[in-house]
């Protein structure tokens, strides 16, 4: 039982992650219909770039920094990359993203060399805490206190700011929000910033634990995915809640599943398989209200 | 304060002419009706307003406004704001989340001519927008402030207390099309423009939309121009009326000289 409960503990620790990099995904999804697939890569990107910074700053100027560069990052390549093809088919959109994918991969590559760096001068150390029957990382609790700010602070965003009342009204109908004088383009470039923003900070918990290298978010992304698509593609809640089901389903697969069917392995089949189950039985997640679009 | 005036406006889809040199005057304070039959061409004229068409030939000035050089997130900075046929609310947002989206253009910076001075501006108010939603400037308080004020005056004035807190996609079609109206005024316009605001309401819900429309225009000292089908609606309320046929207006006057009006017998009767 004891073990049941730290493997479900651990497994809301990696599904913050995961739901912090959906809720990216959703963040541009909702408003553009644009799996971005980048979204991984970019992340990746500006983890690096944190991790040149640490060599000159302390950790959470560093950490400010890269969410607002981040931020600028996003809304840079919406305006200049995205925007072009606003009107094309959403597959073309979707193939911009791919060839972001590749261009953040090789240029991180090159910049930084393929060998695995370890995430120095990370300021929360690896002591543990003990919380009833449960045993979490300090690291752990800060992703998950971190992940609950940031789904609060949008919560809040969203619901009460005007500026964030328009980003929805931008996203539920555009040719509506233009009548009411909200420039549109100015939300979606904001949309790509915010998005960005959040990537960045998965990426920062992500680093420390897997070793910064430029694949360390292709695993995290397919989560990610698989978080959004479960809660819906559409719903920034959703997303949270899906991404914390998959890190949930994850731990207790790759704690149960036996050896001699996979072990650890099996989880990624899980998760892949979730993706197929939903899209079949419910392509609107749990929490998605419009219709996917098949792309 | 000259009003609406369209001169010679055309536009076409394909090789159909959906507009066919139509001008039209709207004076300040009048209440005019455009009619005519389905596909006359009423709809398409909204929305060369609205700037979602680009019309081929003709121009529409407001007030000093020059209408065809401005995109659609223009108009209502220039004192236009309008309601769909088939309603466009945020369907998730609650009705006064809409109310308050409504009002975005107020906070808005004002429009000016030249084209240096309104990207500048945009970029201004851009930084300005975020940075206040950032810090709660008390700049943003007290407009946010008003803004609430506003939407709860005209929720008041409409008789939408009830529904309020309610997200607009779950009320029925009437009280949405009624919260698309209250959307409209929020913005503080000279000008509405109503598109078939009896469309799909019942028939005691029609009863008042008369009423309804004039003390809008008397309250909230507005021009309006509305397209419709409803006789029993469009000639108690009107001062004028215009007839589309076609694409052409066909006529246009006082409820009483159209109604007897050759052309227009014509076209609603004849084949």
């Amino acid at each position: 039982m004891d073990e049941l409960l730290q493997q479900v503990a651990a497994g809301l620790a990696t599904g913050s992650i995961y739901g912090l990099l959906a809720l990216a995904l959703v963040l541009i999804y909702r408003s553009t219909t644009v799996i971005n697939f980048a979204q991984g890569e970019m992340a990746m990107f500006t983890t690096f770039v944190a991790w040149t910074m640490l060599h000159w700053g302390t950790y959470w100027l560093v950490f400010i920094l890269i969410l607002l560069m981040a931020g600028g990052l996003g809304a840079l390549i919406e305006r200049v990359v995205i925007r072009p093809v606003e009107g094309a088919p959403t597959l073309n959109v979707i193939i911009v993203t791919l060839g972001l994918f590749a261009i953040f991969s090789n240029v991180a590559t090159i910049v930084w060399g393929g060998q695995p760096q370890a995430f120095s001068h990370y300021p929360i150390n690896d002591e543990t805490v003990k919380l009833g029957a449960v045993v979490l990382s300090v690291h752990d609790l800060a992703i998950m206190l971190f992940a609950a700010l940031i789904m609060i602070g949008l919560y809040v965003f969203f619901q009460y700011t005007p500026l964030g009342l328009a980003m929805r009204a931008t996203a539920q109908n555009a040719t509506a929000s233009r009548l009411m004088g909200i420039r549109v383009g100015r939300m979606l470039t904001l949309g790509w910033a915010l998005s960005a923003s959040v990537g960045a900070v998965a990426g920062m918990f992500v680093a420390p634990i897997v070793l910064l290298q430029p694949p360390m978010m292709l695993a995290v992304l397919l989560y990610a995915f698989a978080a959004a698509v479960l809660g819906g593609l559409d719903s920034p809640f959703g997303a949270v809640v899906g991404g914390l089901i998959i890190g949930v389903t994850e731990s207790l697969v790759g704690t149960y599943t036996p050896k001699e069917w996979l072990g650890p392995e099996m989880a990624l089949t899980v998760t892949v398989f979730i993706i197929i189950l939903v899209l079949v039985i419910r392509p609107t997640g749990i929490f998605g209200k419009r219709v996917l679009r098949r792309v | 304060m000259t009003g609406l005036e369209i001169r010679e406006l055309t536009r076409s889809f394909g090789g159909i002419i959906a507009l066919d040199d139509v001008s039209l005057d709207v004076h300040p304070g009048e209440i005019v009706s455009l009619i005519g039959p389905n596909g006359a061409g009423k709809t398409t004229l909204f929305n060369c307003i609205s700037r979602i068409y680009d019309p081929d030939r003709g121009s529409i000035r407001f007030d000093d406004y020059d209408l065809v050089k401005m995109g659609p997130d223009d108009v209502v900075n220039t004192g236009i704001a309008r309601t769909f046929q088939n309603v466009e609310l945020f369907k998730t947002m609650t009705v006064i989340q809409n109310l308050l989206v409504g009002q975005h253009s107020r906070f808005s910076p004002p429009l000016r001519k030249g084209l240096f001075w309104r990207h500048a501006n945009a970029a201004i108010h851009a930084f300005r927008e975020v940075f206040a939603c950032a810090a709660r400037l008390p700049t943003s308080w007290r407009e946010e402030r008003l803004a609430r004020d506003t939407a709860e005056e005209v929720v008041k004035f409409l008789g939408l207390e009830q529904v309020k807190n309610i997200p607009a996609g779950a009320l029925s079609f009437g009280i949405q099309k009624n919260v698309e109206l209250a959307r409209a005024l929020v913005a503080r316009p000279r000008m509405i423009l109503l598109d078939e605001p009896a469309s799909g309401l019942s028939h005691e819900e029609l009863g008042h939309l008369g009423e309804v429309i004039k003390s809008v225009r008397d309250e909230f000292r507005v021009t309006i121009l509305v397209v419709e089908h409803h006789m029993e609606l469009v000639m108690p309320i009107s001062d004028r009326i215009c007839v589309l046929n076609f694409g052409r207006k066909i006529a246009e006057g006082t409820p009483a000289e159209v109604q007897s009006n050759p052309a227009v017998i014509e076209a609603y009767l004849g084949e």
